[in-house]
């Protein structure tokens, strides 16, 4: 029991870059300098399709859904590509029972990811839009599109990738853990920066405005170094709204130390930007 | 088998992919070429959910934040109705509301940006279960998304949205291209709402913050040095000082920033801690009591 607690604590309330300190989070390495270049068909119905290959074979079309947690694949793909089975790892998995499925390859152009889970299936939905556009056999998700850096042009119909150095996980996986844990399940998200600002912020119930309070600056500190003053009313941190204690402390969360951020902070009526550099400590 | 079924379906209700049955829809116009170069960049920042959705935070006529779903599957910008509500826009001719101030945080200012106002089956049956633990109140589709160049990495907290000077032609419903929709995609919306019921509701995650006491450090070679204790935090109250080497943290050995900062997250605000200190050549154990604070 004790495992899964710590399981849900770490995978499933803790978004990925979020909780972890900035100089824990900081893996923004690229892993190649050259930028990918895929063309996408817009369909009638406004779905971007994409052309891919599967275990190599293809190309098979399918819809690129930054809205889509997995990949989702045809029976017909799977059937010509010959995907296999995810191995039954430990106890019964129902969501191997579902469908849950690895393909070797999986390119789109240029873009190749291995060994990448998906879950095969003829979709309704997928095979109503299918009846109006033509044959559509699947959606590509998270999964494959995490694994780059991906910029999306509608106008010029292409999405240029870069490879990243990102470990997307498998969120089927992740959910048949949540799920399988008791409804009442306490799960505590423990926010933090690593790094020192030097101040702290607080919001009265009740209160609705933009923004929360600065209730205490150290002196010494960064935020006493910036200007900050006990008093003000934060707004924005890096471009984040500040509307509350956790949106503070998310957003200070993924801030390089030693980086200066922009703050807006409204003092006296008067909106001020005010330059802070968070330091190493704690 | 049962089981399995329920499962299946919770899943399947995270795929926000829709179909755009929009009534009204104006016919598709000639797309027009003529890239021009325009530079503003914003940095938006996002939120991964457990889900791997990508949320941004949207405030409505002033009000909000509200959270929205990035997604290229879904042709037009979805909002749900009681959220319209509360920032004041009821549904207009073909479910279709204007919200005349549309601010994606990050500084990206719109107005009268048209969205259709229904809550697709994903997003109730998300909130429903509280998945995510954040409450959804639209998907942000193509009529919205290709209107910028949008940069995702997840190795970056920022999305960048970059504004191209292109109106893209209106999406086209379904219904308008001869069909009808199909009974089996609203049949899954209920089987999804019904595996929500079963399951039932997950609980708000609890937030707690990580202990602030008031020291700069740097990483040198036997450890870790206090650079400096701020005035009035827990630091100067336990009597740490500049030069002193942290050794332990919470009963932890630490030997670098990137460790210690992974223990000082593992404790809550309020717990009290014990460190383990070097001072000259004497080594002894210090009891801290953090407090709230960045």
């Amino acid at each position: 029991m004790t495992s899964l607690v710590s399981m849900l604590y770490l995978m499933t309330w803790t978004p990925a870059p979020l909780a972890l300190p900035a100089a824990l989070a900081r893996a923004h390495h690229l892993t190649s300098d050259e930028a990918i270049v895929v063309p996408f068909e817009i369909l009638a119905s406004k779905h971007m399709a994409v052309q891919i290959m599967v275990n190599g074979q293809g190309p098979f079309r399918v819809i690129f859904d930054t809205g889509a947690p997995f990949t989702l694949l045809s029976n017909k793909v799977s059937k010509q590509a010959k995907i296999t089975f995810t191995k039954n790892q430990g106890r019964a998995n129902p969501m191997m029972m579902a469908g849950s499925y690895t393909v070797d390859e999986l390119q789109m152009g240029e873009a190749s990811v291995k060994k990448m889970p998906v879950m095969v299936m003829d979709h309704p939905t997928v095979v109503a839009i299918a009846r109006f556009v033509g044959p559509i056999e699947g959606l590509l998700g998270f999964p494959f599109f995490a694994r780059f850096r991906t910029t999306i042009d509608y106008q010029a119909k292409t999405m240029t990738m870069i490879p990243v150095v990102y470990e997307p996980g498998n969120v089927l996986q992740d959910m048949t853990r949540m799920l399988m844990a008791p409804k009442n399940q306490k799960v505590i998200k423990t926010l933090g920066s690593g790094g020192l600002w030097g101040f702290d912020v607080a919001k009265q119930e009740g209160d609705e405005e933009a923004g929360i309070d600065v209730v205490q600056v150290w002196p010494d500190s960064p935020a006493a170094t910036a200007g900050l003053k006990k008093g003000d009313r934060l707004l924005t941190l890096d471009g984040t709204w500040t509307e509350s204690s956790e949106d503070t402390w998310r957003a200070a969360s993924q801030v390089r130390l030693g980086q200066p951020i922009e703050m807006t902070v409204r003092r006296n009526g008067e909106d001020l930007k005010l330059t802070l550099t968070p330091r190493e400590g704690l | 088998m049962k089981a399995t079924r329920r499962w299946t379906l919770v899943c399947l209700s995270v795929l926000t992919l829709a179909a755009c049955s929009r009534a009204d829809d104006p016919p598709p116009e000639a797309e027009r070429p003529a890239p021009k170069k325009n530079t503003t960049i914003y940095r938006v920042p996002y939120q991964l959910t457990t889900t791997k959705h990508v949320l941004v935070r949207v405030k409505m006529n002033g009000k909000g934040p509200f959270n929205f779903v990035l997604d290229t599957g879904a042709p037009a910008l979805f909002i749900g109705t009681d959220v319209a509500k509360k920032v004041g826009v009821e549904p207009g001719k073909g479910g279709m509301g204007v919200f005349e101030q549309f601010e994606i945080e990050g500084g990206l200012k719109l107005q009268n940006v048209e969205a259709k106002l229904e809550e697709p089956f994903q997003m109730a049956g998300m909130n429903k279960l509280n998945i995510t633990g954040i409450r959804l109140d639209g998907f942000m589709g193509y009529t919205l998304l290709a209107k910028y160049r949008i940069t995702y990495d997840f190795t970056d907290p920022h999305l960048l949205f970059e504004e191209i000077d292109w109106e893209p032609p209106p999406p086209v419903g379904l219904r308008q291209m001869g069909g009808k929709p199909p009974a089996n995609v609203e049949a899954m919306g209920n089987l999804s709402k019904f595996a929500a019921g079963l399951l039932g509701r997950r609980p708000d995650p609890v937030i707690q913050y990580r202990g602030f006491i008031g020291v700069e450090l740097e990483e040198v070679n036997d450890g870790i040095r206090v650079v400096r204790v701020l005035p009035n935090s827990p630091a100067a109250q336990a009597k740490l000082q500049a030069g002193d080497i942290i050794l332990e943290f919470a009963d932890k050995e630490v030997s670098s920033l990137t460790g210690l900062y992974r223990q000082a997250l593992k404790h809550a605000s309020s717990e009290e801690l014990e460190i383990k200190i070097k001072r000259g050549d004497k080594e002894s154990s210090v009891t801290l009591q953090p407090i709230k604070g960045l």
